[in-house]
């Protein structure tokens, strides 16, 4: 079919005029729906929600979508259901807020550990193991040459030393915590408590250290049993600390008395010290370097060692500490105090009046450490941890401390006098 | 002196009645794991029972090898007499073990069995005044003094009264 001119023009007009028509009506809509919007936004209860909002939140609902998508023309309330589902599933999970806490709490332990500082570590030598019974075998040496006379045979030397070993204990402790005592401890003390467990270990090690040194019978800190020496050949009827002499070689460790920590008997340990025999008798290079003792000699101790003057009250001038006369002690020896050395009795006291002068660049005390520190923690997802939300947490060490030769030692007061 | 063994043949309630031993052990005393324990209530040690009616102090059986009143030691040294006893588990009871039965002795299942230490430190028979366990075995076995049968043995001591 073909329009002629005028049938064309008549059905543009009337194509206009819908169009016409549908632009003034689609005007209307958008003006009745901006009506409404700005009845819906100006009206006083949504005034007072969004001053609400401003002020507990800083947002306001109506314009900020981004951050309240409530309000986009895309939010799908089942969407946000779904969502809300998904993420209260993962807060009620076992293996979220648990495992957070427990990461802070190992933190905490191993920190603990490293910044405990104890004074064996001075003059003790620690040394790793991986045997449950470590042999010691330290070797004194051959016996003495001599004169060879012309064509006669050479006199034969043989060899002597030790024979001895040392077994790895395992000491640790385990603590129990509620989660809900760790959740509500407003203090944060109860989250510090899992940080003692690894600094009671470095502890131990330090009671047993001087406990050892000291080997006396019945030695006990806080339920904590130290043993006597464990390394007391079966030769020695006297062990340790000798005053008489030891069966091999003849060495001493201990003046016949024992006695304060003054010039004279330090003097005193240098000398026997400097003398001291190994089992084949002979002289052995000892050189006293440090001088172990509690706070109870703190002061003096620091006296001896670092007066300019001869500290032990003045002489006839021109005398042997006459008056102004040097201090012959002077930066002599190092000094280490510990809290934990035990007296006579075995009670590890601060006031503790023992004192030892050692050879501390010799490895005769011998830490020996199978595992440093281990900690553990039960599982949260299994036992106690998911059954009552305990957390349990399990510190151990596997080592042993001793003294391999107590020759290059000096027990100048074992806390009697 | 032999070493002992793992003679725990299912773990079902394992219990001891003292968990460290340390303060119990005397030089002299030698046991194996698995060996039976009693306790002497008169000397304050651990000993192995020397007759029957010694189960009335059985405190379970031994979980580690004691020489001399220490854990057994791997190397000797010229130190050996001066080592420190170390912290050592208490004899387990509550679970079943193999035990050796008496030779010439028929066991039913559900038995009661008693000590017989003439047959050796893990020996058992069926009659006897001091029940210390029950034979947990499927059929009946005639001992020959080597045979090992699995049984669920309890602790009498303390107060003589069988416990599981």
């Amino acid at each position: 079919m073909k329009l002629s001119e005028a049938q064309r023009d008549e059905m543009l007009g009337r194509f206009d005029a819908y169009l016409s028509e549908r632009a003034e009506s689609n005007t209307l809509a958008q003006k009745n729906r901006e009506a409404i919007k700005r009845h819906c936004l100006n009206n006083a209860e949504t005034k007072d929600y969004r001053e609400s909002m401003k002020r507990r939140f800083g947002i306001d609902p109506l314009t900020e979508t981004d951050k309240f998508p409530v309000m986009k023309e895309s939010f799908s309330w089942k969407k946000f259901r779904n969502q809300l589902e998904e993420q209260l599933r993962e807060a009620d999970s076992a293996s979220t807020f648990p495992l957070f806490v427990i990461a802070g709490l190992l933190q905490n332990v191993i920190g603990m550990y490293q910044l405990t500082k104890m004074s064996y570590q001075e003059w003790a030598t620690v040394t790793p193991t991986n045997l449950v019974e470590t042999p010691i075998a330290p070797l004194h040496g051959l016996t003495f040459p001599r004169e060879v006379g012309a064509q006669s045979p050479y006199p034969e030397v043989y060899a002597a030393g030790l024979n001895m070993k040392l077994r790895a204990k395992k000491y640790g402790s385990m603590y129990s915590i509620e989660k809900e005592l760790l959740d509500d401890d407003q203090t944060g003390q109860f989250k510090q408590q899992t940080g003692a467990l690894g600094e009671y270990l470095q502890m131990l090690t330090e009671v047993l250290v001087y406990g050892k040194l000291a080997s006396v019978s019945g030695a006990s800190y806080a339920g904590f049993d130290v043993p006597t020496s464990e390394t007391k050949p079966s030769g020695e009827s006297t062990y340790p600390w000798n005053s008489a002499g030891f069966a091999a070689g003849g060495g001493k460790t201990r003046p016949s008395s024992f006695g304060a920590l003054t010039q004279a008997n330090l003097q005193t340990g240098i000398q026997q010290l400097m003398q001291q025999k190994n089992v084949l008798g002979i002289v052995m290079n000892v050189n006293p370097k440090r001088i172990l003792a509690s706070p109870f000699y703190r002061f003096d101790a620091a006296i001896l060692l670092n007066s300019a003057y001869y500290p032990s009250g003045a002489a006839s001038a021109g005398g042997v500490g006459g008056a102004f006369a040097i201090n012959p002690l002077q930066g002599i020896a190092d000094l280490s105090i510990s809290r934990f050395m035990p007296n006579n009795s075995g009670v590890f006291a601060a006031n503790s009046k023992a004192w030892y002068l050692v050879d501390d660049t010799k490895p005769w005390f011998q830490v020996l450490v199978k595992t440093p520190v281990s900690v553990e923690q039960e599982n949260p997802q299994s036992g106690e941890s998911f059954n009552r939300d305990i957390y349990r947490f399990k510190c151990s060490t596997r080592m042993n401390a001793d003294i391999i030769d107590p020759r290059f030692a000096w027990q100048g007061n074992d806390g009697s006098v | 002196m032999a070493t002992g063994k793992n003679t725990t043949f299912k773990k079902v309630a394992t219990n001891m009645v003292i968990s460290d031993v340390k303060g119990l052990l005397t030089p002299s005393l030698s046991l194996n794991e698995g060996d039976f324990v009693c306790l002497d209530t008169t000397n304050h040690v651990l000993v192995a029972p020397a007759n029957e009616t010694d189960g009335a102090t059985l405190i379970g059986v031994m979980s580690v090898d004691i020489v001399n009143g220490q854990l057994r030691s791997a190397i000797s040294t010229d130190v050996d007499a001066s080592a420190a006893v170390p912290s050592i588990p208490g004899p387990t009871f509550g679970d079943e073990y193999l035990v050796v039965l008496k030779s010439g002795v028929t066991v039913h299942p559900g038995d009661p069995l008693y000590l017989d230490p003439g047959t050796g430190t893990r020996g058992v028979t069926t009659s006897g005044t001091k029940i210390v366990g029950i034979y947990t075995g499927t059929k009946n076995v005639v001992g020959d003094g080597t045979i090992e049968i699995p049984a669920k043995i309890g602790a009498r001591a303390p107060a003589d009264t069988l416990k599981f």
